[in-house]
């Protein structure tokens, strides 16, 4: 007959922490390998266990919140701890505009233009995405279409009557030589 | 780096196999934590989330097997 092994019974903060931290860890893991990922479909796929992982831990401290297994977080920030972090971020921030000045300054750099039509990429949300969707079904005018046609072939006969084309200017120089 | 880790043949690259294991790791120890706490929280309303989610762990595991079964080929 199996003796069944006992030991000591764990409170369930500690049962429900300890599940708490392996899946804040498989998060932190997944979302790691999506952004190394090589391929879209690994991305997705470690974005998608990520996501799951993120759920259940969502969902069981929600339910530790309830059953108030942790009270540490109900405690409320000091004034004093907020002030002292406020500090040292306007303190960065001046010092690493100081910075920023002193070694751009009397350099000339190029402006930064993104004209790059940049495709959005595909874990962006619907309302994030910076063109408008149309309401109903896309159908072609035909008719502005044929009409801007029209006007734009006359053009291109001219200029192509003016420039030379590429082939041409070869041959140009080639009977030159 | 992003990019850097693109394979050459198609396929798996060595980084996201090691991440795979690390995944099946996870998965583990996630599953044997759930498992111990369905048998010993004292609160039904938390034996029954483990229970239901340590029932349901082999989905995940299906997941990257099924990564490592398709030869990573994801295209």
């Amino acid at each position: 007959m199996m003796q069944e092994t006992r030991h000591c019974q764990l409170p369930d903060r500690f049962l429900v922490g300890n599940v708490l931290s392996g899946l804040k860890q498989a998060v932190q893991v997944y979302t790691e390998a999506a952004l190394e990922a090589a391929t879209p479909a690994s991305r997705r796929m470690f974005q998608q266990l990520a996501h799951d992982a993120m759920m259940k831990f969502e969902q069981l401290e929600s339910m530790a919140e309830q059953h108030r297994l942790f009270d540490a977080a109900d405690v409320p920030v000091s004034q004093l701890r907020v002030q002292q972090v406020s500090r040292l971020a306007a303190e960065t921030a001046s010092h690493l505009r100081q910075l920023v000045n002193a070694r751009l300054s009397g350099r000339h750099i190029p402006q930064y233009t993104n004209t790059a039509t940049v495709k959005p990429p595909e874990f962006m949300l619907p309302h994030e995405v910076p063109f408008a969707v149309p309401a109903g079904p896309f159908e072609p005018d035909t008719k502005q279409e044929e009409a801007a046609e029209k006007k734009a072939l006359p053009k291109r006969g001219r200029k192509a009557k003016g420039v030379p084309s590429a082939v041409e200017a070869e041959v140009n120089s080639e009977s030159h030589l | 780096m992003i990019g850097m880790n693109m394979p050459r043949g198609g396929g798996l690259t060595d980084v996201e196999l090691s991440y795979i294991e690390k995944g099946i790791h996870m998965e583990e120890r996630v599953i044997c934590l759930m498992t111990q706490a369905a048998v010993e929280c004292t609160e039904p309303h938390f034996r029954s989330f483990f229970a239901h989610y340590a029932e349901r762990s082999q989905e995940r595991l299906a997941d990257l097997n099924a990564m490592l079964a398709n030869g990573g080929v994801f295209r």
